[in-house]
């Protein structure tokens, strides 16, 4: 159990690290690309294409390590009144919809991207596959699935303090 | 029986402390499934053509931006250089406080980026030379709102590529009414010394032309980056994305030259952005998933039509429209209520004959006084935990009630004359 949660944090950060490199990568395509253009007179050709593809991966990467440290927004302004018991029955239901809309969304991701793996969907000028990018989709809120039940599953054996907002 | 689903639904899971993006998101398949003959497969592909927007690329680079400055130390050198030119003026460095934040608004596209940039430089300094604590962190709050509405804006940019309207006019629609607001800033400051002299210590140093200018020139790496983040734009040199690039480049140059960036630092700055980010992100993706079901079940439309049996005339409506977001501004934060709400007003409000770019601005306006109207006014508690609770919320919520009424009398202002919005983008385009 221990080993499959340090995994589950591994693999958070990575995923963290590779979007916070993608979102680099983005800025200096783009501004390699405007120079170009001006300089050289010859902009990249598949820059915002591929802009594009790096500002979902920036998104989706991400998602999973900020909802480790509790960062994502919420409104606590109702739930910060109640008393600490009330407080968790509503964390505890907001989990529960933060894990319902992850499961739709999981579905749904997975049937678009599959579909253009059938398809071997590509981008316009590059040529690039599409379906790996797309998956970020799937995996991401898998993560943050996992994550959320990580955090019930510890609030159940009375450990509230990762539920809670305090980040890990 | 959709409108039942949208606010029930909002409601009951919002109430919980969701987060933010999961709740409109969910609400966003309900309503597709159950309304809209199960097309929740929409909401993916919409979510997808959206996140692979080259023009939304530029709201993470923009946040970068904002970062790297912070991170550089830039602030301290722009507060020292202008410190000189408001001596002689009844507040003194207050008003330093609010042409700093003009000043960075127009390098950086948040509010509270800007608030936390300025304040955490400008507190220590004024609360050493005995001005009121209060009063320093009333002018902080309402300096920073002028980072969202002074070009670059990330609440124009989110605005402009969600709701495709041109980004290029929404920045050059935000600069007078954003120097306008300034001016009235610096205005009540000016009046309330005059009153009240002991809310700024006497002035111990003299006026000088010799400070002033070696002061000003101190700054000059800052119009370089203003030129890159905006000039380029309004010159049509380049697009709000590879503009916010430039940016970020000019701003590692000018973090590494002129100010003190280490890589570490810039390390971090790239983390924290990305942290920011995607806060925003997950927000986006709920939001568009909403917003296909809204669209897709006709709810806009049908509020217009609602809001016309009530014979309410344009104006009427634009007033329910602003006390909506009035209310709403004391329980959410500027990006996220502008997402949020969008999909139903902008529909509404542009059907009844109203600009487009000029909602833009009064939308964003309205986001800024909620950046001050607690308890979520975010700019109150960024400021607050900088002074390490010297002033709590409510006091800098009271100190920045004047500024929260010129920010409301600037969306009269801009009601009654559209063209202080309009005139720079139609000129110009």
């Amino acid at each position: 159990m221990l080993l499959l949660s340090k995994t589950l944090d591994r693999v958070t950060h990575a995923l963290f690290f590779i979007g916070v490199c993608a979102g680099i990568l983005m800025a200096v395509m783009i501004l390699s690309s405007a120079l170009l253009r001006y300089l050289a007179g010859a902009p990249l050709a598949f820059s915002d294409e591929l802009a594009g593809l790096l500002f979902v991966t920036l998104a989706f990467t991400t998602f999973p390590k900020v909802m480790l440290r509790a960062e994502h927004i919420n409104l606590t302004v109702l739930t910060e009144r109640f008393g600490p018991l009330m407080q968790r029955l509503c964390r505890c239901l907001a989990g529960l919809i933060l894990i319902a809309f992850a499961l739709v969304f999981i579905y749904q991701s997975w049937q678009f991207t599959d579909f253009s793996r059938q398809i071997s969907s590509r981008t316009d000028v590059s040529g690039l596959l599409l379906w790996p990018w797309m998956g970020l989709m799937p995996l991401s809120l898998f993560l943050c699935l996992l994550i959320e039940l990580r955090g019930l599953y510890r609030a159940l054996r009375g450990d509230w303090d990762g539920l809670m907002g305090e980040a890990p | 029986m959709s409108w039942l689903i949208l606010s029930g639904s909002l409601l009951l899971l919002l109430g919980t402390g969701a987060l933010l993006g999961a709740a409109l998101g969910l609400t966003g398949f309900i309503l597709l499934h159950f309304q809209a003959n199960g097309a929740s497969a929409l909401a993916i592909n919409s979510a997808w053509n959206l996140l692979t927007d080259f023009t939304l690329s530029a709201v993470p680079l923009f946040i970068m931006l904002g970062d790297i400055l912070l991170a550089s130390g830039v602030s301290t050198r722009v507060y020292n250089g202008l410190t000189p030119l408001f001596r002689c003026l009844p507040g003194q460095l207050l008003h330093t406080n609010i042409a700093v934040c003009t000043l960075f608004g127009a390098v950086s596209g948040s509010s509270t980026s800007t608030a936390a940039a300025i304040g955490s430089v400008s507190y220590p300094e004024l609360r050493q030379r005995g001005y009121d604590p209060a009063q320093i962190v009333g002018s902080l709050a309402a300096g920073g709102t002028l980072g969202l509405l002074i070009p670059p804006s990330l609440s124009l940019l989110i605005y402009g590529a969600t709701q495709d309207v041109s980004i290029g006019r929404l920045f050059l629609a935000g600069l007078l009414p954003g120097l306008m607001i300034s001016s009235g800033f610096l205005l009540w400051i000016y009046l309330r010394a005059r009153c009240k002299p002991q809310m700024a210590p006497r002035q111990s140093e003299p006026f000088s032309w010799r400070d002033t200018g070696a002061g000003l020139l101190q700054i000059w790496p800052l119009p370089i980056l203003i030129f890159f983040v905006l000039g380029t734009i309004y010159m049509g040199i380049a697009t709000p994305t590879e503009a916010a690039a430039m940016g970020v480049g000019v701003a590692v140059l000018i973090g590494f030259l002129w100010g003190d960036l280490s890589w570490r630092e810039l390390w971090n700055a790239f983390q924290r952005s990305a942290i920011m980010f995607s806060c925003i992100a997950l927000i986006l993706v709920g939001t568009v998933i909403l917003a296909q079901a809204v669209s897709l079940l006709g709810l806009p439309r049908g509020a217009v039509d609602m809001i016309g049996e009530l014979g309410l005339g344009r104006y009427g409506v634009l007033l329910m429209v602003v006390l909506v977001y009035l209310v709403l501004g004391c329980f959410f934060d500027g990006i996220s209520l502008l997402l949020m709400t969008l999909p139903i007003t902008f529909p509404m409000v542009v059907s009844l004959g109203f600009d487009p770019v000029w909602f833009g601005i009064v939308v964003t306006l309205l986001m800024e006084v909620g950046m001050i109207t607690p308890p979520v006014g975010l700019n109150l508690f960024v400021l607050s935990s900088i002074t390490k609770g010297e002033v709590g919320v409510p006091s800098a919520a009271a100190a920045a009630m004047p500024y929260w009424v010129i920010l409301l009398a600037a969306v009269g202002i801009l009601t009654l004359f559209p063209q202080i919005a309009l005139w720079l983008p139609n000129t110009f385009s």
